[in-house]
């Protein structure tokens, strides 16, 4: 599982540095869908420090991306909320709903088979026969 | 153990956060809980750095643009989420007793209307009703349907959907003048009598129940709702 988030990681700091908004866009939600499909619920700021673990420190989310998206999958009725008190303050906790489950399995297929594609087109096996 | 924020400190993010043009608690919880992660997790390995210091340079990293980011999808997504509470309001709202008990009123009003040898009457009795309803809506009777009992001066998002349902009321006012006076204008057009006229008479039937159970959801079912499920979320700001 780390594998693939860590994966991905790459491949969305890839697009990030490509400038290509909508897949970028696409690949973070993926990230957090994943993530928040293995690890269960997580706060906000946990999500960064996770992803950067995993990646170490290779691909850091930043705040004015992460929340934005995760706004719009709790919209979309991907993730849900918990508000909880931890300590001395509220603390909001997302999770993985039902569709976002499909949802994550969907994209992960489709991220694979685009990753397998852009690997055959890349490394093509040259037929000398 | 790591260094943790003063209750003061946790005031000083939410005043942080309203200088920021974030407004709503609502709005804010997630934000001060980001910022206060952040300063912590600094203080495990520099205990020393003062708290404003810290807090200034995330502000610097995070942009006054990504701020404004975050607290304009902040709101967006709280108020699409508190327009599905409000739809799943109406849809709790129309049960089976209701429908049949709102089938029943139509069909009593349409008899009256058949059997009455004169509309007028009915009309009358019905508008002078609504009407002093409505006058009631205005004053303090209901204005306190619409009041969240806080114990504090927090404003949320959750709070002025409340509010906007509040500031509607007067169209269910106007509505019933606005019909009277399509209704004059169809009869003479058309000139067409309600006394003679089944589907007119249906009509009004329809549209003086609607109008009347409408009223009651907005002024007593949805408020009682609304009140429910904000104590739910945010029970440490409702007085008890």
């Amino acid at each position: 599982m780390i594998k693939y988030i860590r994966l991905l990681c790459i491949f969305t700091e890839n697009l990030q540095k490509m400038g290509t908004n909508q897949l970028y866009k696409g690949s973070l939600s993926t990230i957090i869908l994943k993530l928040l499909g293995e690890k269960g619920r997580m706060y906000g700021y946990q999500i960064t420090q996770e992803v950067k673990a995993i990646s170490s420190g290779e691909y850091v989310i930043t705040d004015g991306a992460l929340y934005p998206m995760l706004h719009k999958l709790e919209a979309q009725g991907l993730l849900t909320v918990e508000i909880e008190m931890t300590g001395n303050r509220m603390r909001k906790y997302y999770s993985i709903t039902k569709n976002g489950k499909k949802e994550v399995v969907d994209r992960m297929t489709e991220m694979e088979s685009f990753i397998r594609n852009m690997q055959s087109l890349l490394n093509p096996k040259i037929d000398l026969a | 153990m790591s260094k943790k924020l003063t209750e003061i400190q946790l005031i000083e993010l939410f005043a942080f956060c309203r200088k920021h043009h974030v407004y709503h608690y609502d709005v804010q919880v997630e934000l001060v809980d980001h910022l206060a992660s952040i300063i912590e997790n600094r203080w495990e390995f520099e205990p020393d750095l003062p708290f404003w210091l810290i807090l200034n340079q995330i502000y610097k990293e995070f942009g006054n643009y990504s701020f404004s980011g975050i607290k304009a999808s902040k709101e967006k997504a709280l108020r699409k989420k508190y327009n599905q509470l409000l739809w799943r309001y109406i849809v709790d709202f129309i049960r089976l007793p209701k429908i049949i008990l709102t089938i029943a009123i139509i069909l009593t009003l349409f008899s009256t209307f058949r059997l009455s040898p004169s509309y007028k009457p009915i009309f009358f009795s019905f508008g002078g009703l609504y009407a002093l309803t409505m006058l009631v809506s205005f004053g303090n009777l209901f204005q306190n349907k619409f009041r969240l009992n806080l114990i504090s001066k927090n404003s949320f998002l959750f709070s002025d959907h409340l509010n906007a349902i509040k500031n509607k009321v007067f169209i269910l006012g106007i509505i019933p003048i606005f019909l009277s006076s399509l209704y004059n204008i169809v009869l003479s057009e058309f000139q067409l009598s309600l006394s003679y006229n089944v589907v007119i008479q249906f009509l009004a039937a329809l549209l003086m129940t609607v109008l009347c159970i409408v009223f009651f959801a907005i002024c007593f079912y949805i408020p009682k709702r609304i009140k429910e499920d904000f104590t739910r979320e945010f029970p440490q700001f409702v007085k008890s």
